[in-house]
């Protein structure tokens, strides 16, 4: 696993870069903003680029748009976008172009290296990763007539599963099922929420996290 | 009341027993020629309508130029008339001037009421009647077969003939282009410029119309028709006296004027600009008032640039000597100086209450801008201390998260101490998200109004709907301050309201923001004017935004609020 690592901080940089070289994953490149980055995506061609959303020379969102142009030009790099807004609106302007090999998790999650190299497998997997707490920021959402409210629990928390960007193979390590109870509930909960099943896994992410937010 | 003019030495009504003693000396030789009586008649009277009308434009100070191109006029005509004499010399003479009466009524209807000719081509229009009118009997005379003609070289009668029709052919397109030029003269006019000039020029079409039809008879026929000529000079008479209406249908507007100028007070509805307007009628009057750092507004108290230059004239209004207010208004009401003065004496005092109306609207104006900017300066800090949190504070913790998940790998005996504390700094990370988010809200920055809101419809704990979408960015003022609007209303329902569920609509029009925040709780206005609504209160004011809160107890509350915007 080669991955490049964008942040302004150098401390935070060089800390990840050490966690994840002691994880056997190689930091093949570091960028302190989106034009270092994109050069070492090009030059490096890594697996994951890790992309902090505030980068000089505004600090708002360089990480967002940097992490669109690498998914336009480099198809084969994933990016995993590290942000310190909890907004789902910012992880769907990721993910409405192309939702595959690319992920938006909260930047605190870099401590947490079980966490991180979840993402990081996952996106270089091809998979569409979402953080759990902006899941949990629209399942939260009240709603005057709650369709959710007839979901079982455990066919809840597969709904969050799958809005997490989780495969069924994912959900069954996860949950401890079998593929086919897996696929039940899921059919399930989609029947009761009215959602269509979509061809594809990170296409029915975005069909999930959509419906959540609606 | 009106300027001497500069060049009458003597007091010009001693041109009228002048003009009357010439037009009966000319009558005479008239008499004795045995010209046909009505011929002379209509001569004579042309001269003495134009002396006459002459007389009475004079007391316009700008029309000097003008009064005396008639009084030459009338000369000019009695100089034609010495073909009457059998003397050589003065029936040359005669001859010579023969159309110079003609050239200058073109000259003086193309600069009137001024000193200069309206524009290039009524220059040349000028300069052509001349060369025509001279040129043409300069010409003529060298051809011409009368036994008195002392300039003949070769008499001819067919060299004559086609030199006269030549000349009626190039004055006939003269007469044209004239009469094009007047024309679009008259449209142009208005209020003052049209009583006063208006009859004048219509007289002068109407003339060159039959003037027209005159030539074309003439050319037709291949005859000199007298009888028509006769006809064409009767015709003529109308300009003079079309002269003295425009003058007299003014001062009959000036006693109409006064009394409107006393109602003045009385008339609230309709602004003082346009009575004034109404009552000097002149539509495109502006009235600016002078204000205490000596600069002008208008009674809205914008600043107007000022003095403005192009083709408008000033009048000053003072009251005790001090300048209050500027009419700016169409030149032509200098020409009747003593309409400007009653309207201006009688509107004094109302201007200067205007004027102070439209200082303390200027002032206020003032004051709006001034607490826009402290607004924005507020604003700017409030991003630059998110912007600090960040990429201050929470990349600290940040930092030291990732130092603790190193410190985890190599340490396995401190695990779980570790992972409380990564627990503590996780918690750290999200209260300063919390607190950042609050500062001011990234998402607005970004995503605009619409986006915002959802979020807050979402964070809320009950169901709010959200109804309408905007579809276009706001200015930033906006934007934030519609925000907080919403961010306060909805605190405020989970403070105060016992409300279950709440409504938010947003409406976007050409010209405003509205938006309402309705919710199904016990009411009670106080409540909710206590809450952090109240301190809205200079944001919304600095845009001149509205906010209205309805709370009637047991009905809920809905707070309406609508931000001008222009887009």
């Amino acid at each position: 696993m080669r991955v490049v690592i964008a942040d302004d901080a150098p401390l935070i940089r060089e800390g990840v870069a050490r966690l994840l070289a002691e994880n056997d994953v190689e930091v093949v490149g570091q960028a302190g903003d989106a034009d270092a980055l994109l050069a070492a995506v090009r030059d490096q061609r890594p697996d994951v680029a890790l992309v902090d959303v505030r980068m000089p020379p505004t600090h708002t969102s360089e990480g967002l748009r940097a992490a669109a142009e690498i998914r336009a030009k480099y198809p084969d790099t994933a990016v995993l976008v590290l942000s310190q807004h909890l907004e789902p609106k910012f992880a769907f302007r990721l993910f409405e172009e192309r939702p595959e090999r690319t992920g938006y998790l909260l930047k605190e999650r870099v401590g947490r290296v079980e966490q991180l190299l979840d993402a990081i497998q996952r996106v270089a997997a091809g998979e569409c990763v979402v953080d759990r707490a902006v899941v949990d920021e629209l399942l939260a959402r009240r709603r005057q007539v709650d369709p959710l409210e007839s979901l079982t629990p455990r066919e809840r928390e597969i709904l969050a599963l799958i809005a997490e960007g989780r495969s069924n193979q994912g959900i069954c390590q996860a949950l401890w099922l079998s593929p086919k109870t897996v696929e039940t509930h899921i059919r399930n909960a989609f029947a009761k929420l009215g959602i269509r099943e979509a061809p594809e896994d990170n296409r029915r992410v975005l069909a999930v996290l959509a419906y959540l937010s609606g | 009341m009106t300027a001497p003019a500069p060049h009458v030495g003597r007091d010009p009504v001693l041109l009228l027993p002048v003009a009357v003693a010439a037009g009966l000396a000319v009558g005479a030789l008239g008499l004795d020629a045995d010209e046909p009586g009505a011929r002379i008649v209509i001569d004579l009277a042309l001269v003495w309508t134009l002396t006459a009308a002459a007389l009475v434009t004079l007391e316009r100070p700008r029309w000097q130029q003008a009064s005396w191109l008639v009084v030459a006029a009338a000369v000019a005509v009695l100089g034609a008339d010495l073909v009457w004499a059998t003397s050589s010399t003065l029936w040359t003479t005669g001859f010579l001037l023969e159309q110079v009466w003609v050239a200058l009524l073109a000259c003086l209807v193309l600069t009137f009421p001024g000193r200069r000719a309206w524009s290039r081509l009524a220059q040349l229009a000028v300069a052509a009647a001349f060369v025509v009118a001279l040129g043409g009997q300069a010409l003529g005379a060298l051809f011409d077969t009368d036994t008195r003609d002392v300039l003949s070289v070769s008499p001819d009668a067919g060299v004559a003939h086609a030199i006269d029709r030549g000349q009626e052919l190039a004055g006939g397109a003269i007469a044209l282009l004239v009469l094009f030029l007047v024309l679009r003269r008259l449209q142009a006019l208005g209020g003052a410029g049209l009583r006063s000039q208006g009859p004048f020029f219509v007289a002068t079409a109407s003339t060159i119309v039959v003037g027209l039809v005159w030539l074309g008879a003439v050319i037709a026929s291949d005859s000199s028709r007298p009888t028509l000529e006769t006809l064409g000079r009767a015709v003529c008479i109308s300009l003079p006296i079309a002269l003295v209406g425009g003058v007299l249908w003014s001062r009959l507007r000036r006693a109409d004027a006064s009394d409107l100028v006393v109602e003045l007070p009385a008339e609230a509805a309709i602004t003082l600009r346009e009575r004034l307007a109404r009552a000097l009628d002149d539509p495109t009057l502006e009235v600016v008032y002078r204000i205490g750092d000596g600069t002008y507004v208008d009674a809205d108290g914008r600043h107007v640039a000022f003095p403005r230059t192009g083709d408008r004239a000033l009048t000053p209004v003072k009251v005790a000597g001090d300048e209050v207010a500027v009419l700016v208004h169409d030149p032509a009401l200098l020409d009747e100086p003593a309409l400007v003065e009653s309207v201006r004496a009688a509107a004094a005092l109302v201007l200067e209450n205007e004027r102070l109306a439209a200082e303390v609207r200027s002032q206020l104006a003032e004051v709006r801008a001034s607490r826009g900017r402290i607004v924005a300066a507020a604003d700017d800090e409030r991003r630059r201390i998110e912007r600090d949190l960040h990429d201050g504070a929470q990349q600290r913790l940040v930092s030291l998260s990732v130092a603790l998940g190193l410190e985890g790998a190599r340490n396995p005996a401190a695990t779980s101490t570790l992972a409380r504390a990564q627990d503590e700094v996780e918690e750290a990370i999200a209260e300063l998200r919390e607190l950042a988010r609050g500062i001011h809200p990234t998402l607005l920055r970004d995503e605009g109004l619409q986006a915002a809101v959802e979020a807050l419809a979402r964070r809320a704990p009950f169901p709010v709907a959200l109804n309408g979408t905007l579809s276009e960015r706001l200015p930033q003022a906006i934007e934030l301050a519609a925000y907080y609007v919403v961010s306060e209303a909805l605190t405020n329902v989970v403070k105060h309201a016992g409300a279950t569920e709440a409504t938010v609509v947003l409406a976007q029009s050409r010209d405003a923001l509205r938006l309402t925040v309705s919710d199904d709780g016990v009411g009670g206005a106080s409540v909710v004017a206590d809450g952090g609504l109240a301190g809205l209160h200079d944001r919304l004011e600095a845009l001149g935004a509205t906010l209205a809160i309805e709370s009637a107890a047991g009905h809920g509350t809905t707070v309406h609020a609508e931000f001008p915007c222009a887009s």
